[in-house]
């Protein structure tokens, strides 16, 4: 109970006098808290009745759901292929990549090859594994082919051997596939295939040792001993296209080793570490790469970084960012977008005889506005999950069936949580959208 | 009750209502008569708050309703107008009972109380057997029948009803026609009627021709 006294207005409310100060700061909060009660008890009370049509909220339910599987098609595909491409190398922190700056690609460069011992053998590096990436043409297809040293290289990339056994240094004969090159080409343990290469006039036949998965891109490559890799090259056993290093992050970082690897291209070597281990000692527990040649190079062509921003350098350079890609799918989606607005706008049109019964009877626009909300977009989240699981659906199938693919690598299928989150704010925006701006008065 | 003075409206270069003064005192019950796109309906929404003039003043129950916004004047439709339509009066995907419960809701009443008292103005105009029935199923003059019930459903001050009769038979304009004189000699709700026959007999008290967007008491 309110009671005001001149200029003094003091309220009692169960039993207890409250004076003009406490009124003034609890007002304006009490009757926010009132409107905003009462107005939700409208749109409840007015949420019982079930004045749209189905069938009508269904058509734009199914506008709105291939529209999403549309933006979310492109999206993943797009968001999948560069994450497959960026992750190509490995995606932790610890794991760095040294490269050929000058190169256009990542398939194509040459870093010497006795840095693989140089730099195994510096403190903080775990792991060493020099790399040659051939394109080549096995049975009519591309396949890329990878030079390794396997001991170094089991410490970088977890093989599981499906069939046969695993490669070692000296099987020069033999190569060891990965399942979806076995799927793709037919391949059995044993049989011989011949690799041409795609970069040099060379071939080589070799005998299927054993077929491996690594649930990475990986698994569509043929892993062979490093020298073949290089014969394939044509560049010489004295370069190697990476080195790929697993480092302790606390200990060293890749500016660390690129500092080494600069001093040693100008001639100074670095002073014993005193906790390490001594060169020698790690240059023993590498494996020799042989014939050692010791080439020359300049540090400003070497290049040091984590193997997951060496990749997203490479797809970058040529526009491909994962922004840029979002752009493009948001793109395609704002056409689907206005297919989604011209049919949540045609839902209000069919309903425009419901509307101005309701306005008659006395509901505001405001209250008609937040109950169509109400009742248009859970359908609106629902056609969007719909969409969203179609896609993933049709991008699985895709998949499985192995046209999901880029530099003949089977792209793994990701669930970028942005895409999903852009799908279904896409797809409340764009009915909230509509309704917030619908007139509701007839023309 | 209502009050309109100098109400002028016009659509693009078209001057629909040009200077309305009327005034609707309880218990009337009026007539508008004038052809097609005179001008009615737009009168008829003026009145019943869905419109707001280009120039002039409407009072309802001596209060100036031209600075409310949309919110005020939808309340004050909630509770002081009933309106029915000419074709599309009721909600096609609700039954005779929702329909009639509508404005009850709108109003706020409670669940249980709403359905009693819907039941209650079904019974008193002896429609109780349509109550579960869907609108496509009813004939037109029980629509427009049930349209008059809800219209009166919050007890309204007045009834506004845009061309009832002109899109059923005789029979059923009979019935509607007396469904509307019987809730304004009984409950004395003032009721605006339209109507494009310049000629029918109407068992109205005051008859109003609306022509060249100016008002004729006849």
């Amino acid at each position: 109970m309110s009671r005001i006294e001149g200029k003094r207005c003091s309220l009692r409310c169960r039993g207890e006098e409250h004076d003009l100060q406490e009124v003034e700061i609890r007002a304006p909060l009490i009757t926010v808290g009132i409107v905003v009660l009462n107005g939700g008890k409208a749109i409840l009370r007015l949420a019982r009745f079930k004045y749209l049509k189905r069938q009508r909220v269904f058509a734009l339910a199914l506008v709105i759901a291939l529209s999403s599987t549309l933006f979310s098609l492109t999206a993943l595909s797009l968001a999948s292929l560069y994450g497959g491409l960026t992750a190509y190398l490995g995606e932790g922190e610890d794991v760095v990549a040294i490269y050929d700056r000058r190169s256009s690609t990542p398939f194509t460069g040459l870093v010497p090859a006795h840095l693989a011992e140089e730099v195994g053998a510096l403190e903080g590096v775990l792991a060493c594994s020099p790399e040659v990436i051939v394109p080549c043409v096995i049975k009519g297809e591309a396949i890329f082919v990878r030079g390794i040293v396997p001991e170094g290289f089991a410490k970088l990339s977890k093989l599981t051997m499906l069939e046969g056994e695993v490669l070692e240094s000296r099987d020069l004969d033999c190569a060891i596939v990965g399942k979806g090159v076995a799927e793709r080409l037919g391949l059995k343990l044993n049989d011989e295939v011949l690799v041409l290469s795609a970069l040099a006039d060379r071939y080589v036949v070799l005998r299927v040792k054993g077929i491996f998965a690594s649930s990475s891109p990986m698994d569509d490559e043929v892993l062979v001993p490093l020298h073949v890799g290089q014969w394939l090259r044509g560049a010489g056993y004295g370069y190697v296209t990476l080195i790929r290093l697993k480092i302790d992050g606390g200990v060293t970082t890749p500016s660390k080793i690129f500092e080494e690897l600069a001093r040693r291209a100008s001639g100074a070597t670095s002073p014993p570490s005193p906790s390490g281990p001594s060169p020698s000692q790690s240059y023993q527990q590498l494996p020799a790469i042989t014939p050692r040649l010791i080439t020359k190079f300049r540090a400003e062509d070497i290049g040091v970084e984590e193997a997951y921003d060496f990749m997203k350098g490479y797809v970058e350079r040529y526009g491909f960012t994962r922004d840029s890609l979002l752009a493009l799918a948001i793109a395609i989606s704002l056409l689907s977008s206005a297919s989604v607005v011209v049919a949540s706008k045609t839902v209000l049109a069919q309903h425009r005889g419901e509307v101005e019964v309701l306005r008659s009877l006395g509901a505001s626009k405001r209250l008609l506005k937040a109950d169509l909300l109400l009742k248009l977009l859970p359908w609106s989240l629902a056609a969007s999950c719909v969409g969203l699981a179609l896609a993933v659906a049709v991008l699985a199938a895709l998949q499985a069936h192995g046209y999901l693919r880029a530099l003949s690598h089977a792209i793994a299928l990701r669930v970028d949580p942005l895409v999903v989150v852009l799908d279904f704010v896409l797809a409340l925006a764009l009915v909230s959208l509509a309704v917030l701006r619908a007139s509701l008065e007839r023309d | 009750m209502i009050e309109l003075s100098g109400v002028w409206k016009s659509y693009g270069l078209v001057e629909v209502l040009r200077g309305i003064d009327l005034s609707i005192r309880e218990g009337d019950f009026v007539s508008l008569r004038g052809r097609s796109g005179a001008g009615k309906t737009t009168l008829l929404k003026i009145m019943g708050l869905l419109e707001v003039p280009d120039r002039g003043e409407v009072r309802l129950l001596g209060r100036d309703v031209g600075k409310l916004g949309d919110g005020e004047r939808s309340e004050a439709r909630l509770r002081y107008i009933g309106f029915v339509f000419q074709f599309f009066n009721l909600i096609p995907s609700l039954t005779v009972l929702e329909n009639v419960e509508l404005p009850l809701a709108l109003a706020g009443v409670k669940r249980g109380e709403r359905r009693r008292r819907a039941l209650e103005l079904l019974e008193r105009f002896s429609l109780t057997h349509l109550a579960d029935r869907f609108p496509e199923t009813l004939s037109g003059g029980e629509r427009q029948r049930v349209a008059i019930i809800r219209a009166l459903a919050n007890d309204p001050r007045i009834v506004l009803a845009d061309e009832p009769t002109s899109s059923l038979d005789d029979e059923n304009s009979k019935l509607v026609m007396d469904l509307l004189a019987e809730i304004n000699a009984e409950r004395r709700v003032a009721i605006v009627l339209t109507t494009t026959d310049l000629y029918e007999r109407l068992p109205t008290n005051r008859d109003l021709v609306l022509k060249d967007g100016r008002l004729i008491e006849r």
